[in-house]
Parts: C-alpha cells; sequence; structure tokens
C-alpha cells in the first residue's frame, strides 16, 4: 500500500514547506494549495487521505472550506484538522462545529501534530460512489 | 543514510525556512510600515492588505519560534480585525490606531533584532 497522502492548505510558503519537510519525513505524500478556492479543487483532484487546513486564507476562509467540503458526498469525509494562530477558545468549537476533525493553535508540537494526524488517520474510511 | 543523518538534515532545512522567512518579513518591512501609516492619516484602502501580512508573520513567527515577533503582529492582525468592523477606519477609536502604530514600531524593532542575532 503506498503512503498517504495529505492536502496543505495554506498561503504561507515558508509554513508549507516546513510541514511537507515534517510530514514527507513521517512518510507521508503531501501536496498543497494556497487559497480556499484552489483548496477546493485540489481536495477534489488529489483525493487526499487528509487535509491540514489554514483558517485565514485568501478567497475564502477555512471555514467557508469546510463548509463546502463537508456536503461533498465523496471528500466530505475526508478528515480535516485545522492548524492556525487564531485563539483557539474563539475558533475550535465553530471550526468542529463546521465539521473539523481537530484544532492545532501555531505553534503545533510536532509530536502532537503527527499523532493527531495518525489517529485522524486510522479513523478514517473513505467514501466510494456508485459507478 | 541512518535515522539520525535524516533528523540533522531535516533540522538544517527548516533552519533554512526559518531563516528566509525572517529574511521576507524583513523585505516587507517597509510596505508594511507604509501601510501602517496611511490608516494612521485616515486612508483604509490598505488595511486588508496589512491584515494578510499581520496574519502571515501571526502564524509563521510562532511555528518557527519568533514568539515577540507572532505576539506583536497577532495584536496587529486583533487590531485591524476591530478597525474593519467599524464603518470607517478613519471614524474608528482613536485609541485602536494609536496601539496599531505602536504595534508597527515594536514589530519593527523585534524583526530588527531578530535578524542582528541570527
Amino acid at each position: 500500500m503506498g503512503n498517504k497522502k495529505i492536502l496543505i492548505v495554506d498561503d504561507d510558503p515558508d509554513i508549507c514547506r516546513g510541514m511537507q519537510l515534517r510530514l514527507e519525513y513521517s512518510g507521508y505524500d503531501t501536496c498543497f494549495a494556497a487559497d480556499a478556492l484552489s483548496g477546493a479543487a485540489a481536495a477534489g483532484k488529489e483525493e487526499p487521505d487528509l487535509i491540514v487546513l489554514d483558517l485565514g486564507l485568501p478567497q475564502g476562509d477555512g471555514f467557508l472550506f469546510i463548509e463546502r467540503l463537508k456536503t461533498h458526498p465523496a471528500l466530505g469525509a475526508i478528515p480535516i484538522i485545522v492548524v492556525s494562530a487564531r485563539d483557539a477558545r474563539a475558533n475550535r468549537e465553530r471550526a468542529i462545529k463546521a465539521g473539523a476533525t481537530a484544532y492545532l493553535q501555531k505553534p503545533v508540537d510536532n509530536a502532537e501534530f503527527l499523532a493527531v494526524i495518525r489517529k485522524a488517520l486510522e479513523e478514517f474510511t473513505p467514501v466510494t460512489l456508485p459507478e | 543514510m541512518d535515522n539520525l543523518d535524516k533528523e540533522a538534515r531535516l533540522m538544517g532545512k527548516l533552519a533554512t525556512i526559518r531563516e528566509s522567512f525572517l529574511q521576507r518579513t524583513r523585505s516587507e518591512l517597509p510596505v508594511l510600515l507604509e501601510l501602517l501609516g496611511r490608516i494612521q492619516a485616515g486612508d483604509s484602502t490598505g488595511l486588508a492588505q496589512l491584515q494578510i501580512y499581520a496574519h502571515r508573520i501571526h502564524g509563521s513567527g510562532a511555528t518557527f519560534d519568533f514568539a515577540a515577533i507572532s505576539e506583536s503582529a497577532g495584536q496587529i492582525e486583533n487590531l485591524l480585525e476591530a478597525l474593519i468592523g467599524t464603518p470607517a477606519a478613519s471614524a474608528a477609536e482613536p485609541h485602536h490606531l494609536r496601539c496599531l502604530v505602536e504595534c508597527g514600531r515594536r514589530l519593527a524593532l523585534e524583526i530588527g533584532a531578530a535578524t542582528t542575532q541570527a
């Protein structure tokens, strides 16, 4: 079986590159999108096993991205881990209610980040639509 | 390559990204300060652009262990959110504008200090 694929949706190239290095070091494949619109398109094209999402994004924020993805018949089950610098007290509940699997506040501890990803992947069952 | 070598290479690459964040933030500082000056003068057209800068510096600064830089940028982001919520930035509470300019000055000093240490 191939590596699990993780889509990183973040508009900061330094953050993307840092996450890519850490995730690939841990045996995952990665792909990227820099805004909410191209993130939705990348989710459809790449069919990732998990999405790591920032909240402050151009072209619609992260909440909009979650709400759109969760209504998609095939992609709605993909776990979404929100990683944001925004205050967790004000945003965690909203993100989880919208459909996110977990909310981590930047700076993220790498061991915790990987543990949350591992757990979400273990619990994820991809949806296969009939032909 | 053994695990120690792999980890050392990973750490080296992460240090390079950290340095690249600092350089990019330093190069963006003049634009950021100009936007702050415009907002102080009552021109609200740069609010959204400044919010994008502040958000990026807030998140990346924390990720790359520049706590003071991240905190100042986070304060700017919060103040901008309050200003953007008002009908016209020029009519916003003068206290918010003073705080915004003060945070901008502090951010510039912290970026300068981090650059000197690097």
